[in-house]
């Protein structure tokens, strides 16, 4: 029967091994499973779910004492992932002086919907002058040898009182 | 007997020296963790606030800071354009200082406390990749932990669990590892030195409490300082703060330890509570020297002991502690007692607290000659005489005589310098201290300001002191305890007894810190009023004192630590899925948190209050449900923050990462 001791003595061992194999001087590169930078490749996308209705402008709660410009999650479905390619999401309202993006990596195995949130964007109340705003909304597909537009619309943002 | 056993007197010395290092380690130990508690305490905290640790630069200002590591590490003090590792270009880079053309970081006693850890990170990196040194760290870490408190609660069981999460989280951490480049060492280091201050700060706190109470109360005491105030916010945000709110706990404990002991002990305990200040000017000459100030007035005032010797050693210490932060200002500049901070500073406008530039005279540059051929020296005084006569011979030998009298020269306009500096800065605080409105935002509900909003993205994304630290709010009740013991006991402030002179001290400390705070806050990227980072800490420490808190403790441990428990795990969860219901912005989870945070210190001072006023309508247990709550809520808002808010950088285990994504508030 194994005690305590000799799991922990175990356990440490193993973590030593598993540095050394995967370090310089070792034989696997434990990273390389992991990409977190673009790369070439690319992917078939199409917008599933994206509530523009959703895009408008409110005033903040909590005490916030601000606007927000709320801004609605994509879902996305993706196949036939090759390489490294990415998923850009990207809202611009440029009366308001906004323009945001947000990216998700995608890489192979990974077919289905991916979910593309984007925080709200706080407005000066006093810059909120117009009761309606023009935005454009666009989902694409990009890596450094591909740039696929899937989704564009010019969209009117309301403003809530 | 000598001659024919040779390896026999070999291992005998191998002996003896290993013993004696041994010997070293241990007192090394006893002094910093005081016992196996504190050991164990810091293990803890190190551990827990390590999961939430994203490697990345949440604050500019920690970009000149990290450069300095980087470049220290390789032996450079002053730094070029081309020696920036992280952020390249100069504007982007608050907190950077130009002398002679080189530019300098400031807070080099932090720069210097990260170098020991960016050499073990780096012997470690030579042989395995620096993300899986991160997880095989903490997972070793995880099994000594488990080791200790299974020794110090008899339970065999913690150890395997303990072996279970170690070996379980290092092998996602391999399974999900993604690269960590080794440029980014020097950053990582630099948490990761913060990250055992707050150790230290949750150890110290520890031992004060244990110095005058129960040990139960001073365990309490401790995981609240680093858990449930923004000491874990700041904990692997690698600012200053955490750092000299450990050497201030440190300072504290150490003249309360002088109070207590007796001779040479209490000698040096008394020199320690100068020396922990003498660091800190070497991290924040200001703070080091309004804090050191305060410290010897209540030491003159309070101290009946006031012999030569114990003079001589306080004298002794705080001298060689602030030893390293005049020799890195003679390197940099030449003068002893002109920090970086008051050097021109390249990039953004800073708000911090230091004058704006220096004396005017000559004098503040005419010490550059003591620098010699330092490398910051200024180099315009190197000029060679081609005629020497007896004069100038004459002259040479008096040489040292006048470096010296222009070194006396010199540290004199500084003192005068910084005497008006400090004489205006508590003024100018002493006003600001009227400024109800001030107050009111800085302590209590920050809200909105519309005149600072603009900065980030106008989301008011900053707490007040209470809001971020409920269980701060419990010191309401230090009025009702006053007016009780007032009541009890008359009035006999003339003898002290050494928990009350240490409450002073806490005091001046925080009455210090906060009025020469008070007229540059309330201020943007703040977060958790991190200038005052020091004072939430001490005044944290406080409701410890009060009887009601340590009842609570006391005499219903289980419920305490039962309701925190659940708060903390509970909590997350509540606020997940109210959060994700009411899909918030980031200011407005943020202020929801405040909001939270408000009522909770109600309650918990109203019940603290209650408990000392009428003690047979308040019962121990509904005290420690509120304390509980209130310190909970701040470990809550620290673990939504770090997992959720606040995303600037990757999380250094990439299975904290891939737990942060399920999460669905913003």
């Amino acid at each position: 029967m194994l005690s305590v001791a000799r799991l922990e003595r175990l356990a440490v061992a193993v973590v030593a091994v598993t540095l050394l194999l995967t370090g310089p001087f070792g034989v696997v590169d434990a990273t390389a499973r992991n990409p977190t930078t673009v790369g070439d490749g690319r992917a078939n996308a199409a917008v599933e779910r994206l509530n523009t209705s959703g895009l408008l402008v409110e005033g903040g709660r909590f005490g916030t004492g601000v606007d927000y410009l709320r801004i609605p999650d994509a879902t996305v479905a993706v196949s036939d992932i090759e390489g490294r390619p990415r998923l850009v999401y990207r809202v611009s309202v440029p009366e308001l002086g906004v323009d945001r993006t947000t990216t998700t990596l995608l890489s192979g195995g990974q077919s289905g919907t991916v979910r593309l949130g984007m925080r709200d964007r706080g407005l000066d109340p006093d810059s909120v002058t117009e009761r309606r705003y023009r935005a454009t909304i666009t989902v694409r597909v990009q890596s450094f040898e591909y740039d696929q537009t899937v989704f564009e619309t010019g969209e009117t943002v309301e403003v809530r009182p | 007997m000598s001659g024919d056993r040779p390896s026999g007197v070999e291992a005998q010395f191998r002996s003896v020296w290993s013993e004696r290092l041994s010997q070293y380690g241990n007192r090394a130990v006893r002094f910093v963790f005081g016992d196996g508690v504190g050991v164990t305490l810091w293990l803890a905290v190190v551990v827990l606030l390590a999961l939430s640790w994203r490697v990345g630069f949440f604050i500019t200002d920690t970009y000149p800071i990290a450069n300095a590591v980087a470049n220290l590490a390789d032996g450079r003090l002053a730094m070029t354009p081309p020696d920036f590792q992280y952020s390249l270009t100069l504007g982007t880079q608050p907190g950077l200082h130009e002398y002679g053309g080189r530019f300098y970081a400031r807070n080099y006693g932090q720069v210097v406390a990260a170098l020991p850890f960016l050499w073990l990170l780096e012997g470690a990196s030579a042989v395995a990749p620096p993300r899986l040194v991160l997880a095989g760290g903490w997972a070793l870490g995880v099994v000594g932990l488990g080791r200790r408190l299974a020794a110090r609660f008899d339970r065999r069981w913690l150890r395997l669990v303990a072996v279970v999460v170690a070996s379980a989280w290092f092998a996602a951490a391999v399974v999900f590892a993604t690269a960590l480049d080794r440029s980014q060492l020097p950053l990582v280091a630099l948490q990761l030195s913060t990250l055992a201050a707050a150790g230290l700060v949750a150890v110290s706190c520890y031992r004060l409490v244990g110095a005058f109470h129960d040990r139960r109360v001073a365990v309490a005491a401790g995981v609240a300082l680093a858990l449930a105030t923004p000491v874990g916010f700041w904990a692997t945000i690698p600012k200053r703060h955490v750092l000299v709110t450990a050497l201030v706990f440190g300072s504290v404990f150490a003249f309360a330890r002088s109070r207590q002991l007796d001779g040479r002990a209490s000698h040096v305990a008394h020199g320690l509570a100068y020396g922990a200040l003498g660091l800190v000017a070497w991290v924040h000459a200001f703070e080091g020297f309004f804090l050191t100030t305060a410290l010897f007035a209540v030491d003159f005032l309070t101290e009946p002991r006031k012999s030569r010797r114990r003079l001589a050693v306080a004298g002794g210490i705080f001298a060689l502690s602030v030893l390293p932060m005049a020799a890195t200002n003679v390197l940099i500049n030449g003068n002893p007692l002109r920090p970086p901070r008051l050097l021109p500073g390249v990039g953004p406008e800073s708000v911090e607290l230091a004058p704006t530039g220096g004396p005017e005279s000559g004098g503040g540059d005419g010490g550059s000659g003591t620098a010699g051929d330092g490398v910051g020296a200024d180099p315009t005084g190197g000029g060679d005489s081609t005629q020497r006569t007896l004069l100038d011979e004459l002259f040479g030998l008096l040489s040292p005589l006048f470096v010296l009298m222009t070194l006396a020269e010199t540290v004199l306009t500084q003192l005068v310098f910084i005497g008006n500096y400090a004489v205006a800065a508590v003024s100018d605080g002493v006003t600001a201290a009227g400024e109800h409105e001030r107050l009111w935002e800085i302590f209590v509900r920050r809200g909105n300001s519309a005149s600072l909003s603009g900065v980030n993205d106008y989301e008011p994304i900053d707490l007040s002191v209470v809001e971020s630290t409920p269980i701060v709010g419990t010191l309401l009740a230090l009025p009702a305890v006053a007016a009780v013991h007032l009541r009890r006991h008359g009035v006999a402030v003339s003898r002290l007894g050494p928990r009350r002179q240490t409450d002073l001290l806490v005091a001046s400390y925080v009455v210090v810190l906060t009025v020469v705070y008070l007229p540059r806050l309330p201020l943007f990227s703040q977060l958790t009023v991190r200038y005052l980072l020091p004072v939430i800490a001490l005044a944290s420490y406080c409701p410890f004192r009060l009887p009601a808190v340590r009842e609570a403790v006391t005499g219903a441990p289980r419920t305490i630590a039962g309701v925190y428990a659940g708060t903390v795990l509970a909590g997350p969860v509540l606020f997940a899925v109210v959060l994700a219901a009411l899909d918030p912005a980031l200011g407005e989870a943020i202020q929801f948190h405040a909001l939270v945070g408000l009522c909770i210190a109600a309650v918990a001072a109203v019940l603290v209050v209650g408990r000392t006023l009428a003690p047979a309508r308040v019962s121990p247990r509904s005290v420690a449900v509120g304390v509980a709550l209130a310190g909970g809520a701040t470990t809550v808002y620290l673990s939504l923050a770090s997992v959720e808010y606040f995303a600037y950088g990757p999380f250094a285990f990439d299975v904290a990462g891939r737990i942060a994504r399920l999460v669905p508030i913003l």
